[in-house]
């Protein structure tokens, strides 16, 4: 007896966009790991430093942006929400051969799913839209007394009947946030009511980090405790698979795919100095493909602010096609491995898994 | 990912521990070699860093068209990723240049050298307003950074005559400093042989120092460094710029390292893409590496700012970039402050300071 007042679809084999179930193969070049509309402000009580400075209610402009690029916080900055905008910028990922964007903004985090939606229709790209909740700073306030079945239930509506009442459905859980060494109850009751609310769905899961170093096998066996096949698995913000081989190969054994998602990132939050620069990461996918894990890479840009536009200054959403593939490509990655990164992947990642 | 560098080897030289005889000479006159503070040895305050004529015709349309836009916040992001803007090339604002030296000396910035040539539009009056509004001491270069920016003469003679005015007498006043910044040049070709010998021989009758870019060919590189030598030029004050590319390969360095040579980071601050060959980590990585090799004291640092899209003002990472946020990294990944003041402070210095004997003779 089902817990749910509803029926669970069956959507194996489906991609579930914003518009609707779709076959994968008609998602061609798929951005797996993007925010179109996004609030990152931190809430009350989780603010960075300088956040409440006056300086970081500045709009942001060409004054501000060394600011902001090298770190400072900025209000502006750190918001997705001008439809018109948007569409200029996902446009260019159109003209260059794109065809599909995973949006992966959490519960609480400006999701907007009748916006995604209109975006959708207006831009003519498929969007697989999110859910879940993101890092800790962002859960809710009563997270300790909810439930994994309670947190469960609300994943599954998202899929099943919609988000936030209005019908436009999930179909991806995620970017779960799981990134606390180690990784606090909040994250692991969060992890495992995504594991959870998959098996139900058929939904696939996609994380930001999911868990740092160890943590990475903790949040693996949680999800296949809950009964979530690998390949419906995706662990973002990946480079540690680049920096530690070993380590990187033990979790490719897994089954999951590995997610390389901050590229063309400015710097900002965290400077430019302390993420892996673009170029060792395509040599570092490079060497995986080399290895046979041309099947389990993905690939995203991650945009999340303002600065990673190309209005404000930034790469924007047509970096990978236009300059990271064919960057690989001059390091001898193959088209096969390519369209595998950039279409078989995505589809296989992305087609739901029988409900159970 | 971010270790913590095992630092149990020595960090800094220990030679020119103190400050040497001499003098070093600025825009506003000549100066204790002990007033400099922290330098950034290889920028550009005002130039136009424009390829020479001819070359633009040959850009396919698309490109012409955005290459001769104004720059705007939109266009950064294509700029960053290579696209050739003349806007962005034309560091042209003094107004723009005062603020930007201002930002270097509240990072904690005494001296800034300007290696702008005068083939890339050195404009010596607006590099003493500069350092007067700004309070920055500013160390102004000469002779050519490349012939083909010219009239591409064989004939060294005059363009040493010339350097040697601009060291000593200087440009209605205002003395340069420093002999280049020179480009890669190969002393094959004669003209940018003359430019080569040139840098040399006036670098001998006055004891200024040379600032070099890297040849691309190691061989023509050693090439390079023997012709300053036979013409008199005391490699210990030579630089050579843009090593950043061999930084994640130092050993790559040695054979510049063993000629006495400083070596010079100079392109710290930008953002990297999937186009960089090095970044800002691997420079760092590198600099510990050669600091545990005994070979700080030949170590320099700087931005090499010569476009718009390099200052603060355009979202750049500015002149007090390698102040402001590398120092910090490199102590993040073991540096000590002895090693960070032997980059910004000492070696500076000791490339800077004409000694006492040349500048008394």
């Amino acid at each position: 007896m089902s817990r749910y007042p509803f029926e669970i679809p069956d959507l194996a084999g489906r991609v579930l966009t914003v518009a609707g179930p779709v076959d994968p193969s008609v998602l061609g070049t798929t951005l797996m790991h993007e925010h179109l509309f996004v609030d990152l402000r931190r809430p009350p009580g989780a603010r960075r430093p300088g956040e409440d400075a006056p300086e970081a209610a500045e709009p942001l402009t060409l004054a501000n942006l060394a600011r902001t690029r090298h770190g400072a916080p900025n209000a502006d900055n750190d918001v997705l929400d001008d439809p018109e905008e948007i569409l200029r910028e996902v446009l260019a990922f159109a003209e260059a051969g794109g065809s599909t964007i995973v949006e992966v903004s959490p519960i609480g985090l400006g999701r907007d799913p009748l916006a995604l939606l209109r975006l959708s229709r207006a831009g003519g790209l498929h969007v697989v839209m999110g859910g879940g909740w993101y890092t800790t700073a962002f859960h809710p306030a009563d997270m300790a007394a909810r439930t994994v079945d309670e947190l469960a239930d609300v994943l599954v509506r998202d899929v099943v009947l919609g988000a936030d009442g209005t019908g436009v459905r999930s179909g991806v859980i995620g970017e779960i946030g799981a990134e606390s060494v180690p990784l606090t109850d909040g994250e692991l009751k969060s992890v495992r009511a995504s594991g959870r609310a998959s098996r139900i769905t058929g939904a696939p899961v996609t994380f930001h980090v999911g868990g740092v170093g160890e943590d990475r096998f903790r949040v693996l066996d949680i999800l296949e405790e809950e009964g979530v096949a690998p390949s419906n698995v995706v662990l973002g913000h990946a480079a540690d698979v680049l920096a530690d081989p070993a380590f990187g190969e033990r979790l490719l054994a897994r089954g999951v795919f590995v997610e390389f998602d901050f590229l063309a990132s400015p710097g900002s939050p965290w400077g430019h100095l302390v993420l892996m620069s673009d170029h060792k990461t395509a040599r570092g996918i490079a060497g995986l493909v080399d290895r046979g894990y041309a099947g389990q890479i993905v690939l995203g840009h991650d945009v999340c602010q303002k600065i990673q536009l190309k209005k404000y200054g930034g790469k924007g959403f047509d970096y990978i096609p236009r300059h990271f593939l064919p960057a690989l490509r001059r390091l001898g990655v193959g088209e096969e491995a390519l369209h595998a990164i950039m279409v078989d992947n995505p589809a296989r990642a992305l087609a739901f898994a029988k409900p159970q | 990912m971010l270790r913590r560098v095992p630092n149990s080897e020595p960090v800094h030289t220990t030679t020119a521990d103190r400050a040497p005889q001499g003098v070093v000479v600025t825009v506003a006159g000549e100066i204790a070699p002990d007033a400099l503070g922290a330098v950034l040895p290889r920028e550009h305050l005002l130039g136009d860093f424009t390829s020479p004529a001819g070359r633009a015709s040959r850009r396919p349309p698309y490109r012409t068209q955005f290459y001769r836009a104004p720059l705007t916040m939109a266009s950064l992001g294509e700029i960053a990723l290579g696209a050739p803007n003349r806007d962005n090339l034309l560091l042209d604002d003094r107004d723009v240049a005062v603020a930007e030296a201002a930002a270097l000396r509240s990072a904690g910035g005494g001296t800034l050298v300007d290696v702008t040539t005068p083939d890339l539009g050195r404009d010596p009056a607006g590099l003493r307003r500069i350092a007067e509004a700004s309070g920055l001491h500013v160390v102004m270069g000469a002779g050519r950074h490349h012939p083909a920016r010219t009239d591409g003469s064989r004939d060294a003679e005059p363009l040493v005559e010339e350097i040697v005015r601009d060291l000593t007498e200087g440009v209605d006043g205002v003395r340069a400093g420093v002999i280049g910044a020179l480009a890669a040049l190969d002393p094959a070709d004669a003209a940018e042989r003359a430019v080569l010998v040139a840098a040399a021989r006036a670098s001998a009758a006055t004891g200024a120092p040379v600032s070099l870019t890297r040849s691309a060919d190691p061989v023509v590189q050693q090439r390079v460094l023997d012709l300053l030598a036979e013409e008199g030029a005391d490699l210990a004050r030579v630089a050579v710029g843009h090593c950043d590319p061999l930084s994640p390969h130092p050993d790559d360095l040695e054979p510049l390292l063993a000629r006495g040579v400083f070596v010079q980071f100079d392109r710290l601050g930008l953002l990297p893409s999937v186009h960089s060959v090095s970044d800002d980590q691997d420079v760092a990585a590198a600099v510990l590496d050669l600091a545990r090799r005994g070979r700080a004291g030949q170590v320099l640092l700087s931005q090499g700012v010569c476009a718009k899209a390099q200052l603060l003002a355009h979202g750049g990472g500015g002149y007090g970039f390698v102040l402001r946020q590398f120092a910090p990294y490199l102590r993040m990944v073991g540096a000590d402050d002895a090693l960070v003041e032997t980059l910004t402070v000492r070696n500076p210095r000791r490339f800077l300071t004409t000694p006492a004997r040349r500048a008394d003779s």
